[in-house]
């Protein structure tokens, strides 16, 4: 029994979380962290604008199937897009539970749609792992990486910045 | 020839005795007669006797009072000489009466009457001189009145005393001819008597033979008859012994049906006290099925109670459901604001990742936020649970009270269709019931019957048992009068004429 000790210890070693001092603030990131089932994403809060629940949200026709639809935000119309058919995710329908995310970064500003808010945190850059290869479908370039919680960080000036977003009228 | 027969028979039998007790009667008339006679001379011949001896007797009387005078003439004392006119006075009197008694007497004797009265004349002018002669004596003339007696008085009494003597002689002839009388009707009677005896012993011998003659033909007769009353009574023996043979079976028949009628009876009875007893129970079902009836009918209320309050429960239930419905609802609304709160504090901690350094402090706010909106949501959670809890009680209280509501339809059913049975159960009682008072009165006829038969058997019975004895009496009269036939043979052989 010895042996299969010593070589569960050393799974354990490999497996367990460091601890990281809280104090260190220099490379700490602020993330909000949500949810698109059945997995934890995050975005870094400073493209976040703004986190509401949705309501009355009107489809757009014509539009590519990511997007879901229009939302008047304090006068404001915003586009909603369904991340989950932007990363070929399962799409179990939109209520008004799902929360929205506005994000933004220069004139880019949409709101994407969440299942749930988890809250804020805070992430350290240096525990961030690469993301797998077969990520459930999503283009790897969105993905900014994966905290040792398994909350899948997005890149959000990728996000923000892709041409497939942008929806021609023309 | 019969006819004849018996005519002449009777005829000749009547003529015959009748001839004989003519000819007794006859003699019996005669011979009476005659004694009447006979008495009646015997009766005048004593009455002369009993005349003869009363005049003997007035003599002898006479005698004495004149002895009688005679001592009150030579009488001195005055004393005796009154008892010695007391005594004359006295048989004077005496005398007198005898008299008369005499003349009464003589009254049939007109002859002799006559030389009475003369006597009587003659004897007052006696008495008259006797009184004469007493005056003489109470005046002291004893010599005159001797004088009187010598010369008066003794011939007067001579006279009297011949002419009494002449009644005497008269009536001895008298006596004399009445005997005389009685000796010829004496001897005459004797004649006729014998002649008609001997008549009459002349027709009884007639009579007889003649009656010998005919009681030999009857005889013969009877002998016929007897011989075919014997035959007659055998064939009436054997008759009866057959009526008796078969009236004794009647009455073994008749016993065999008493006792069955008996046993019928015993089974009547049997029927009827079973159909009492069933009618009793019959009325006890019915009571029964009342009792289930009204019970059934309490259930059913019951029920119905039930019913209600279970309404009841679902109002309040349903009231309840809407009082958690609006927890729900305030819940939800806290739980909106939880979350409001919850993306205000995220919000804020964006602004507050935003502001950097400054927003640190707004960042904690931010913090507390979102701890509270967590709190809120835990609360609202929880309430939720209570609440999801509150509705799985609900629900199974529902469903209980459905449950319930249909145990209680099922039941008022049930009920029901117990009342109905009930009612089926009761009307087939009664009509079992009224089934059985049929039964019981036509058992009870049927009894009555029976009590009817019965005695009429008992009487056939008697009858029959009479029946037999009668034919065993007409057996037993069949043997006498065989017997008697037999007897009269017998007696007929001896008496032989």
């Amino acid at each position: 029994m010895n042996l299969d000790q010593k070589i569960l210890r050393a799974r354990a070693k490999e497996i367990s979380r460091h601890k990281i001092k809280q104090d260190d603030m220099a490379e700490s990131l602020s993330v909000v962290e949500f949810l698109l089932i059945p997995e934890r994403y995050g975005i870094e809060s400073k493209y976040v604008s703004e986190v509401l629940s949705l309501r009355e949200m009107t489809p757009i026709p014509g539009t590519p199937a990511f997007v879901a639809g229009v939302m008047n935000v304090r006068g404001k119309i915003v586009s909603i897009l369904n991340l989950k058919l932007l990363f070929n995710l399962k799409e179990r329908g939109i209520t008004e539970l799902n929360k929205i995310i506005l994000v933004r970064m220069d004139r880019m500003e949409f709101g994407i749609v969440t299942d749930a808010i988890a809250g804020t945190l805070k992430v350290y850059p240096n525990t961030l792992s690469a993301p797998p290869a077969n990520l459930h479908g999503i283009n790897a370039e969105y993905i900014q990486g994966i905290t040792p919680d398994g909350i899948i960080l997005l890149n959000g000036e990728n996000l923000l910045t892709n041409k497939t977003i942008i929806v021609n009228q023309k | 020839m019969k006819s004849t027969f018996n005519i002449s028979t009777k005829a000749k039998l009547f003529l015959g005795f009748g001839l004989i007790i003519v000819a007794i009667i006859l003699l019996s008339i005669l011979s009476f007669v005659s004694f009447n006679n006979i008495n009646n001379a015997q009766t005048g011949m004593f009455k002369s006797m009993q005349m003869e001896r009363n005049l003997t007797e007035f003599k002898a009387d006479e005698n004495r009072q004149m002895l009688t005078m005679l001592q009150i003439t030579i009488s001195k004392d005055p004393t005796r000489t009154n008892e010695l006119k007391k005594q004359l006075v006295d048989k004077a009197a005496l005398i007198a009466i005898s008299l008369s008694l005499i003349e009464n007497e003589l009254q049939s004797y007109p002859v002799q009457l006559q030389k009475f009265n003369e006597i009587k004349v003659q004897l007052k002018r006696y008495i008259e001189n006797r009184e004469k002669r007493l005056t003489l004596n109470d005046a002291g003339k004893i010599e005159e009145s001797i004088n009187m007696a010598r010369e008066i008085e003794g011939p007067l009494y001579e006279k009297i005393r011949m002419m009494i003597l002449e009644i005497e002689k008269d009536f001895s002839d008298i006596i004399d001819a009445e005997k005389a009388k009685t000796e010829s009707l004496t001897q005459s009677a004797d004649i006729t008597i014998i002649i008609g005896s001997m008549g009459i012993i002349l027709l009884s011998i007639i009579l007889i033979f003649w009656m010998i003659r005919m009681l030999r033909k009857i005889s013969v007769e009877i002998r016929n008859g007897v011989n075919i009353l014997g035959t007659s009574a055998s064939e009436i023996l054997t008759t009866v012994t057959e009526v008796s043979t078969g009236a004794t079976e009647t009455a073994t028949a008749i016993s065999e049906t008493t006792t069955t009628i008996e046993e019928i009876r015993q089974t009547a009875l049997m029927a009827s006290q079973k159909a009492q007893s069933v009618l009793e129970n019959a009325q006890k079902a019915s009571d029964a099925a009342e009792n289930g009836k009204e019970s059934v009918q309490q259930t059913i209320e019951g029920m119905y109670r039930i019913n209600q309050q279970m309404n009841l429960i679902a109002d309040s239930i349903v009231k309840l459901s809407e009082k958690n419905r609006s927890i729900g609802e305030i819940t939800s609304t806290v739980n909106d604001i939880a979350d409001q709160s919850n993306l205000l504090a995220v919000n804020a901690a964006i602004e507050a990742a935003k502001a950097g350094e400054q927003g640190r402090g707004f960042a904690v706010v931010a913090q507390e936020i979102r701890n509270l909106a967590d709190q809120s949501k835990q609360a609202t959670a929880q309430v939720r649970e209570i609440l999801n809890d509150i509705q799985k009680a609900v629900n199974l209280a529902v469903m209980s009270t459905e449950q319930g509501s249909k145990a209680v339809e099922n039941g008022s059913i049930l009920a029901r269709k117990s009342g109905e049975m009930i009612e089926i159960l009761s009307d087939t009682v009664t009509e079992a019931a009224q089934s059985v008072i049929q039964i019981s009165t036509s058992s009870q006829q049927q009894m009555a019957g029976m009590d009817q038969i019965v005695p009429a058997m008992e009487n056939i019975k008697q009858a029959s048992e009479q029946n037999v004895i009668g034919t065993k009496q007409t057996q037993t009269a069949a043997h006498n009068l065989s017997e008697l036939g037999q007897n009269l043979k017998i007696i007929i052989e001896k008496f032989n004429v």
